[in-house]
């Protein structure tokens, strides 16, 4: 039975917002590595600078020099522009890959379940099944192991339906949230 | 015809962890970090050639060994990376997914259609069509249907029914013709 509180839905995903929000998920994910790449880039960049101006002390040719600077310069640079290139092409490639981000899938959201329905899957599952939620500027994705993902644009929900959604999830999830 | 027999066979499906994991590794050798396995040994073997080459043998000009050296070393490296390191990494997140599939999964039973697959848990109801699925591997343990790089439906040969084995089986051939693999293990 469907209640007027119950947030219902039907959904289409399109390819720029699955991309975007894989690529600001997978972004959010290496946060943790980022200090250790400009750690890396830094003592390259560093090492290369003391190869151009004091190469013969060190034993550091000039092209080798210029080399390591060039590496530093990439490590510095790839979270902010190489990964986000390599993130969303293989979030388009994901897209292509799942027939049923293609399709239309409607989903029903109660105070402790999510009812769906689509072509390929049809039930419910508990909130507290999921293992996996985050919220990024476009959806809301969540998801129980690798067998089933949910992703809900949030141009989909009122305000006050993204702020219900939120806690929920945040209440009965168990503490799933991963970012 | 066979496939009309088969409309419907039901199998009740409960893959062990092992099963799970090894079905994950199959997959991800089949499309996954596992796919270049071949070309991985091909780059080590010559690796380890070109190293071997280059040493400057018995003329004693130590000023070169370095790059040969480096050369030699990449060659177990690379094989220990893809033949340990990137299959342990599966495991381990295959064994942590086993939880969630376990409960996800508790008393499926699948229905062998002409041509769609339907996974019946207690809550839900998975149709997937032969069709669209990437591929399907056997091995001597299991059937591995491959749906997209992040799921896959794992038909373990000894929950088949002993009646209807043979037929189901012929079938899945039948039907995966041209995307069946058969493999012994993950690597070969």
């Amino acid at each position: 039975m469907c209640h007027d509180s119950d947030i219902k839905l039907s959904v289409l995903v399109t390819r720029e917002e699955y991309c975007e929000a894989v690529a600001h998920e997978k972004r959010k994910s290496r946060r943790h590595i980022v200090p250790l790449f400009n750690v890396i880039s830094a003592v390259l960049i560093i090492l290369g600078f003391a190869g151009l101006f004091f190469g013969d002390n060190i034993s550091l040719s000039p092209a080798a020099a210029f080399c390591l600077i060039l590496s530093g310069l990439v490590a510095a640079c790839y979270d902010g522009i190489f990964a986000p290139v390599f993130d969303k092409a293989a979030a388009a490639r994901e897209f292509n890959e799942k027939p049923d981000l293609h399709y239309a899938t409607t989903y029903t959201i109660k105070d402790d379940l999510i009812v769906i329905k689509n072509e390929w899957v049809q039930g419910k599952i508990s909130i507290s099944q999921l293992t996996r939620w985050s919220e990024t500027p476009t959806l809301f994705i969540m998801a129980v192991g690798r067998e089933l993902s949910i992703s809900i644009p949030k141009r989909l929900l009122t305000p006050e339906q993204q702020n219900k959604l939120r806690q929920i999830l945040h209440t009965d999830s168990g503490g799933s949230k991963t970012i | 015809m066979s496939e009309q027999l088969l409309n419907k066979a039901e199998i009740s499906i409960d893959p062990t962890d092992k099963e799970y994991k090894d079905a994950w590794l199959l997959a991800e050798r089949a499309g996954g970090w596992l796919r270049p396995l071949p070309l991985v040994v091909f780059i080590a073997a010559a690796l380890l050639f070109a190293g071997l080459c280059s040493l400057d043998w018995f003329r004693h000009n130590y000023s070169s060994v370095f790059l040969p050296l480096l050369l030699c070393f990449c060659c177990p490296v690379l094989l220990m990376v893809f033949f340990f390191v990137v299959p342990k990494k599966i495991e381990t997140q295959a064994s942590r997914d086993y939880l969630t599939y376990k409960t996800l999964m508790a008393k499926a039973t699948i229905k062998l259609n002409a041509d769609t697959v339907v996974t019946s848990t207690e809550n839900l109801t998975f149709n997937d069509s032969y069709a669209l699925m990437a591929g399907c591997i056997e091995t001597p343990q299991l059937f591995v249907l491959i749906k997209d790089r992040e799921r896959i439906l794992i038909i373990p040969k000894r929950c088949l029914p002993t009646e209807n084995a043979d037929n189901i089986v012929k079938f899945l051939r039948h039907v995966f013709a041209r995307k069946r693999r058969v493999m012994k293990n993950w690597a070969f």
